[in-house]
């Protein structure tokens, strides 16, 4: 049995409780907050037939893609060719109210249909969602969670909402989240490992400048915005939100970006998400976002060696990339040479994951690790895991004074860097960011 | 098919080394050479790497010679008669001029011509080594993905199957089976609210292999008796589906038993299926029949039977006299709420949904059938545990 294998099976039992223990659901909450989001579905229609002058629906690409075209707005076409192309990325690069309707419209019948509706019918019976983990699916080793296939079986009392991918940022998700609550007499905690990515790349590459930052346990977000703006560090900055907003999101969107080795466009599309300047007005254009990236990689050298460092073991070895335990990924397109098209998309594609698998592979590691540590606790009846969504883990305990001691149990140590965990606790999902 | 786009076989003859694409794409044609352009320049490496093997020394064929409309799905590409034509040319070909040992079947279409019936999905057959039954073909078949399915969006990780695949192309088959009396392979039939059966299977001090079923009034028992002797490796495909079962049968704390997981390891060892039926296949070489196949006859029966005596029991003759006293002709009448059904009394689908009659499930299969198939999983799980 190697390494891998062992410790997939040791963090299987805690799956399993977690899975029949389920995590309870406030159903009342869950009524009212349908109630809210259809009321303001009507409103989102009324408006809208105010700001076009005549009803249309927004989930139509037809009446859309007309309302665009009489308002002259040009965009990118259907595949088929015959209309304006109406989903979300088209629509974002346009500025209008009616566009904005359109996408809250999209963005409550999403959240409706895929959130709220399932973890009704998963619920119906008793009251709980009973996560079905599938630990097999993802490569890097970390969980995927939901049921197995869309079948015609509807809600059953054995499947479960994919929650991992329940949204956080917004209103609408933290709401829906907060109708997922304690047991009576717990409180709900989470436990999450800080910027493990970021803490296993320093550790990984060795690089100087992130190994100072995480042993000074400074913020690497904005030690990172001199290196890439030019801008020093105000003493006062954690308290200076206008600063933070103006340059400590930018650096930690490009971070993080650097971490999952994405390029420019995609850069360019988060930071615009993350509220970065508006669609007609980015604070950073399109060809401003690769050399951020390359700006980052010429302060944190380190990591870009082992970037390539990890590229050339993979060869050596086959084609095959490793984690630290052994889990392995096989990416024969770093072997191609070509510098025309398929070879090259294939192989700067295999780069990407190589360098990706072995960080999230070994972060997802340490994660299983924590868990192992935590479980006999479990075991013992000091706490009730609920939920491993990525680099978190959710349980409720009885008494909140065990949360300090499980997370200090699960902090590692690897290559001269803390893997430091964080801890909050509350009484449902919501408040535990 | 466009007869006037063609594109040869060619390449050395006769030799070890068959590739048999499915089409022609503009570059081939243009250049009469098989698997010159985008394609060719993501597989040919790969062939080097992984196989040692030079173009040089392939047979370089398609299924169908002429350019095929890319635009349709694959399965679309071809009439059934073009298939069977192109399939009849392409293994005169391959039986007489390359005369090959290995056959790389690239992509679905090539290798459902090769294989006929054994071939079932892309996913399940993908690096198997199929050998030809057929006496004038010393040949084995292995599957692949086409390179060209990793250019398509979600399709990144599919490269990596491929090279696989070629891999085993190279490698002559071995035959691997280590035998460990520990293990019990164990699978359950049923859901977490309710469970059917549970059905395990081990090797004895000779190798044989037994297996059995056991109920689940009874598995709290034989958990205790067979599997708790601290000597045991429970070996499972998807446990943790299964301790669900196997609790709900009154077993607790199934995980205290030393366990190894056969999903585990097809995802440990990457690029390989994770279906139970699709592993067996791979390699194990067993087709294993299908839930649906054995349940949905008889559930299908169950249903329409019930269905009838629903109506039967909603309708009533109505005899009337007529205004001089006279019998009329008795009339049959069908109460509202049957006539729904009696209209869809063929439909098995649609009567389920309608009377409230659950899915396909396995109690409706008779005792003997129904442990025969679920034995199966069980033996088979062992079976992949030795191999794996």
């Amino acid at each position: 049995m190697t390494p891998v294998e062992q410790l997939d099976y040791a963090v299987m039992p805690m799956l399993h409780r977690m899975t029949q223990r389920g995590l309870l659901v406030d159903q009342s909450a869950l009524d009212a907050l349908q109630r809210k989001a259809a009321a303001r579905m009507e409103e989102v229609l009324a408006e809208l037939e105010r700001e076009v002058g005549h009803p249309i629906n927004p989930n139509s690409g037809v009446q859309v893609a007309d309302w665009m075209l009489e308002e002259g707005f040009a965009g990118r076409m259907t595949p088929k060719g015959d209309r304006l192309s109406t989903n979300e990325k088209s629509l974002r690069l346009h500025v209008s109210p009616v566009i904005d309707l359109t996408l809250e419209f999209r963005g409550l019948q999403k959240i409706v249909g895929t959130y709220i509706e399932p973890v009704r019918g998963y619920s119906r019976f008793d009251g709980r969602i009973h996560p079905r983990w599938k630990p097999t699916r993802v490569a890097s080793g970390r969980l995927a969670c939901g049921r197995e296939r869309a079948g015609k079986e509807g809600y059953t009392q054995w499947d479960s909402p994919n929650l991992m991918a329940f949204p956080t940022r917004d209103d609408w998700g933290k709401e829906l989240r907060a109708c997922f609550v304690a047991d009576p007499g717990y409180t709900m905690f989470s436990i999450d490992y800080s910027q493990i990515e970021m803490r296993n790349m320093a550790a990984l590459s060795q690089d100087p400048e992130l190994l100072r930052i995480f042993r000074e346990d400074r913020d690497i977000y904005a030690e990172t915005v001199p290196a890439l703006f030019g801008v020093p560090v105000p003493p006062d900055w954690k308290d200076n939100s206008e600063w933070k907003a103006a340059y400590r999101t930018p650096s930690k969107v490009v971070t993080l970006a650097v971490g999952y080795g994405i390029q420019g466009r995609s850069l360019f599309e988060q930071l615009l998400l993350w509220g970065c300047g508006t669609p007609d007005a980015p604070r950073f254009p399109l060809e401003a976002c690769d050399p951020l990236i390359d700006r980052w990689f010429a302060h944190y050298s380190g990591a870009r060696e082992r970037m390539w460092k990890v590229c050339s073991i993979a060869r050596a070895n086959g084609g095959w990339v490793e984690t630290e335990l052994g889990r392995r990924r096989f990416l024969p397109a770093l072997f191609y040479t070509g510098r025309r098209y398929p070879q090259s998309k294939m192989r700067a594609e295999a780069e990407r994951q190589a360098f990706n698998h072995e960080v999230q592979g070994t972060s997802q590691e340490d994660m299983k690790r924590g868990m192992m540590a935590v479980w006999p606790r479990a075991e013992a009846g000091d706490f009730e895991p609920l939920l491993q969504i990525h680099d978190e883990l959710v349980g409720q305990v009885r008494d909140p004074g065990v949360v300090p001691e499980l997370a200090a149990a699960m902090v590692a140590e690897r290559g001269g860097v803390v893997l430091k965990t964080e801890w909050t606790t509350g009484a449902n999902w919501a408040e535990l960011k | 098919m466009d007869l006037s786009q063609c594109c040869d076989p060619g390449g050395a003859a006769p030799t070890k080394w068959a590739v048999v694409g499915e089409g022609p794409g503009a570059e081939e044609v243009e250049q009469n050479r098989g698997f010159v352009g985008q394609s060719g320049e993501l597989l040919w490496p790969l062939v080097e790497r992984f196989a040692g093997v030079r173009r040089e020394q392939c047979w370089v064929t398609n299924l169908c010679k002429n350019r095929l409309d890319d635009t349709l799905p694959s399965d679309k590409k071809l009439s059934a008669a073009e298939f069977e034509s192109c399939r009849a040319e392409l293994l005169e070909e391959l039986t007489w001029i390359a005369q090959p040992k290995r056959v790389l079947a690239v992509g679905s279409l090539a290798a459902r011509a090769l294989m006929g019936a054994a071939f079932t999905t892309m996913d399940a057959c993908n690096g198997m080594v199929w050998v030809d039954p057929h006496p004038e073909r010393g040949w084995t078949v292995v599957p692949c993905f086409h390179p060209a399915a990793a250019l398509r969006g979600g399709g990144e990780g599919k490269l990596g199957w491929t090279a696989r695949a070629i891999e085993a192309w190279r490698q002559d088959p071995i035959a691997t089976r280590v035998s460990n009396p520990r293990w019990v392979a164990i699978d359950t039939e049923g859901w977490p609210n309710d469970p059917i059966m549970l059905t395990f299977a081990y090797r004895d001090d000779l190798g044989r292999l037994l297996s059995s079923a056991v109920y689940p009034e009874c598995v709290p028992d034989w958990w205790q008796d067979t599997v708790m002797d601290g000597d045991t490796t429970i070996v499972w495909h998807n446990a943790l589906w299964d301790w669900r079962v196997v609790e709900a049968m009154g077993v607790r704390e199934p995980w205290r038993v030393p366990f190894e997981d056969t999903m585990e390891r097809a995802y440990v060892r990457t690029c390989e299926p994770q279906g139970l039926k699709a592993l067996a296949w791979k390699h194990l070489g067993v087709r294993m029949r299908d839930y649906d196949d054995v349940v949905r006859p008889y559930w299908e029966e169950m249903v329409k039977a019930y269905a009838e005596g629903f109506v039967a029991a909603h309708t009533h003759v109505e005899r009337k006299l007529s205004k001089r006293g006279k019998p009329l002709k008795p009339k049959t009448v069908i109460d509202p709420v049957a006539k729904p059904i009696k209209r869809v009394l063929t439909n098995a689908e649609t009567l389920a949904e309608r009377l409230g009659f659950g899915g396909p499930s396995l109690r409706y299969v008779p005792r003997e059938e129904a442990e025969q198939y679920a034995v199966e999983d069980a033996i088979r799980t062992l079976e992949l545990r030795e191999v794996l």
